[in-house]
């Protein structure tokens, strides 16, 4: 075993220090298989069925440490720390400190407010779930990374919920406001405020494009997304009424029902495809935005490549009745991990650990309002 | 001895950075000692954390141990020493540990979940009766008057019925007080064509329009008003808002799951539904039949409107899958389960035929019945 990087300073001074501690471009790599997988996914689902769904937050946790364990980086395996108990407490929280009110003052609303009055506070109650939801996205990293440690160092989100919350809230508004086209800058735009506050120890993350990074065509991309979806929802639109499938439906004929879930098919899978190459080119965009404690992030990915696991992994899912939805976030990831690329010369022993060991308790409103991944 | 075999080591990270020292390992009976190049550490057998093994189960690539007093601490073990630390240690490193772990988890879960599922289903149903009852009348007068607004949203009032509901008013009050209802009833037509009624709590009563196409005579009508006001006065509105304000937030919890065992709670939310529903429709009946025979009515009438109404509602396969109505803007509306054809219709009605007896007595002129009895005739 050769030692590439000092520990602590063990108080001998430099005689004793070997010769090279940095490392150079570290190899990011997931040796995952489906099979362990499935299985996990499996049991999660059989286990949930006796345990009112509780279960989920162990399964969960037992597919992230696999999956973590099984991603190296520089040959040394991520770790993660998180526990079923603290995802479940956070959910049992968030229910009682956010989900309960939140629910509550609907229900009191609909209840003492008159109808028009009512018609009011819903649009309040949508802002409301939409800054809900970025702040639970936040909240959610924030466990994350903090369960996450490499090297026995932990990562770190630093920032607040609250604000990344309304952050959200405005970038949706203008998105909708701008018919879409404010969306991948909006999207850029949180990922930076993210990463940004994030941290590995001691080492903030920066976030600034490189000349590749600048390079990729997102507006380009995203056009073509943009262009492709309105065309395939026009078409679809079209089809439905040259066919007379509307009347149908609306005097209840089931097989009219039957046409146009069978033409929501082929039209969610060609939006896949227009998106799929703006997806992969924001991706590189945001991943080459990333640099830290002067390692320079990177991102391989092309839209074939999504393409395929996507394709793929919507079979997985479909054939195993539901079950192989985490072996198809596993196969996701691996793809991501695997074309990751990490460049530069990172000296270990000066990163120091965080101090901060991430909330107590995790994830929470994410699970309720079910935008939790499983990774 | 040409190849003194080499003892253990191991790569050490401290957890104050992410630099690591090779050190070389001695397991002795009361614990670990990490040597370096320059220290000593001494690891306590009773708090070895056993973090992750990497690879098989029972020979594994890696191993990586931690330690209680220093849970940021990582000592990376190759995997062809796991046998001797496993001789150490064998509880810790018996590879069925996990497995026997995650049983115990799963039981405890399974135990806590079957005392949910006993507050959800059956503790929150028995405390909506009590509640509603402690609920004031006041609030819950306010809470239906308001529920009626925005259902009268989706199902409007028929335009031109003001006439019909002055002639109806003294038949209802005669009828509430008689039946000691306990809430002054505000009654409506709403413009829906498939034939019902129902009552919200704090005494909003509404009939459809297709209620009153569908009863052959105002005995019919005012055995289904009859009922209604027994919901009201036994506040079945009220207990069925906190059943399912309890259930909804116990369901919460389950949001986040996802695929079949979503599904089966949820059903198992709606069968409980049911089962309250009918035992609400068996009281609301009870108390009807003996109102209508206290006030000389023919309790009969009741099994006449089931019928009449039924047979204008959707029969067989679909009325099995549940009767949906669709209102303007595509808004859908299950019919209530009472309206459906099913053997509890046919006990309910024979029930009500049991008691029949010539009514005595009209509540309204046959005049002022057509005036009623058009009062959707505009919409
Ligand atoms: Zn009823």
């Amino acid at each position: 075993m050769t030692e590439i990087s000092s520990g602590r300073d063990w108080g001998l001074g430099p005689v004793s220090q070997p010769a090279a501690t940095t490392t150079q471009d570290l190899k990011v790599a997931n040796d995952s298989t489906i099979g362990p997988m499935l299985w996990i996914g499996f049991y999660t689902s059989v286990l949930g069925f006796f345990t009112f769904t509780i279960f989920r937050f162990w399964g969960r946790t037992q597919f992230r440490r696999r999956l973590w364990s099984e991603t190296t980086v520089g040959d040394e395996p991520l770790e993660y720390t998180g526990r079923g108990m603290e995802l479940f407490l956070g959910a049992v929280l968030a229910i009682l400190t956010v989900m309960l009110p939140t629910i509550g003052s609907v229900v009191a609303a609909q209840l003492f407010l008159g109808a028009a009055a009512f018609a009011f506070v819903v649009p309040l109650i949508y802002l409301v779930v939409f800054f809900l939801i970025g702040a639970a996205v936040f909240l959610a990293r924030r466990y994350h990374l903090s369960r996450t440690t490499y090297r026995g160092v932990r990562f770190a989100q630093t920032g607040s919920a609250t604000a990344y919350g309304l952050k959200t809230l405005g970038y949706l508004l203008l998105t909708v406001l701008t018919l879409g086209w404010a969306g991948p800058w909006a999207r850029i735009r949180l990922s930076r405020n993210l990463w940004a506050k994030a941290c590995y120890g001691d080492e903030k993350f920066e976030f600034a494009p490189d000349e590749e990074a600048k390079r990729q065509p997102v507006y380009l991309s995203f056009a073509l997304m943009w262009v492709g979806g309105v065309a395939v929802y026009v078409g679809l639109i079209y089809t439905i009424y040259s066919l007379g499938l509307n009347d149908r439906i609306q005097s209840g004929d089931l097989g009219a029902i039957g046409i146009v879930y069978a033409l929501l098919l082929p039209a969610g899978i060609l939006i896949a495809v227009f998106s799929v190459w703006h997806e992969a080119a924001i991706t590189r965009r945001i991943t080459g935005s990333l640099s830290v404690a002067g390692l320079r992030l990177s991102s391989k990915i092309t839209a074939w490549d999504l393409v395929s696991v996507m394709i793929t992994n919507v079979l997985l899912v479909i054939f195993t009745l539901g079950f192989g939805f985490m072996a198809a976030q596993m196969r996701l990831w691996k793809l991501f991990a695997n074309r990751l690329r990490i460049e530069g010369t990172i000296d270990f022993a000066k990163i120091q650990q965080n101090a901060d060991r991430g909330p107590k308790h995790g994830e929470g409103m994410a699970d309720g309002l079910d935008i939790a991944a499983n990774f | 001895m040409l190849h003194p075999k080499s003892p253990p080591t191991g790569q050490y990270f401290d957890g104050t950075n992410a630099g690591f020292i090779s050190v070389d390992l001695t397991i002795g009976a009361d614990g670990l000692r990490l040597r370096g190049a320059e220290r000593e550490i001494f690891w306590p057998r009773r708090e070895w954390v056993l973090v992750s093994v990497i690879g098989a189960a029972r020979a594994p690539h890696s191993f990586r141990l931690s330690v209680k007093s220093d849970p940021d601490a990582r000592l990376v073990v190759d995997g062809t020493h796991f046998a001797e630390f496993a001789a150490a240690d064998p509880k810790l490193f018996d590879p069925d540990r996990g497995t026997r772990r995650m049983a115990g988890l799963v039981l405890g879960l399974v135990g806590a979940s079957a005392a949910l599922l006993a507050v959800l289903f059956f503790g929150i149903p028995a405390a909506s009766g009590p509640l509603a009852r402690a609920t004031s009348r006041d609030l819950e007068a306010q809470m239906g008057r308001n529920m009626t607004s925005q259902i009268n949203l989706i199902m409007r009032p028929c335009k031109d019925q003001d006439e019909a509901l002055a002639l109806l008013a003294p038949a209802l009050n005669r009828l509430a007080t008689a039946g000691e209802v306990g809430f002054p009833i505000e009654f409506r037509f709403v413009s829906v064509g498939v034939p019902n009624a129902f009552a919200l709590p704090g005494g909003q009563v509404m009939a459809t329009s297709g209620l009153l196409d569908a009863v052959g005579d105002q005995d019919q009508f005012f055995a289904v008003i009859a009922h209604e006001l027994n919901h009201v006065k036994r506040r079945h509105g009220m207990q069925a808002f906190y059943r399912n304000l309890g259930l909804g937030l116990g369901l919460e919890l389950v949001t986040g799951g996802s695929g079949v065992a979503q599904q089966g709670v949820t059903l198992a939310a709606q069968v409980t539904q049911l089962r309250h529903t009918r035992n609400h429709e068996r009281e609301a009946d009870r108390d009807a039949l003996a109102l209508l025979a206290a006030e000389g009515l023919d309790p009969a009438a009741l099994a006449r409107a089931f019928e009449a109404i039924t047979a204008r509602a959707p029969v067989g396969d679909e009325a099995d899958e549940g009767v949906r109505l669709t209102l303007p803007g595509k808004v859908r509306v299950r019919i209530p389960d009472w309206l459906r054809s099913h053997p509890d219709l046919d006990e309910r009605i024979s029930a009500a035929r049991a008691l029949a007896k010539p009514a005595r007595t009209r509540l309204l002129s046959d005049a002022d019945w057509a005036t009623v009895k058009s009062a959707c005739a505009n919409g």
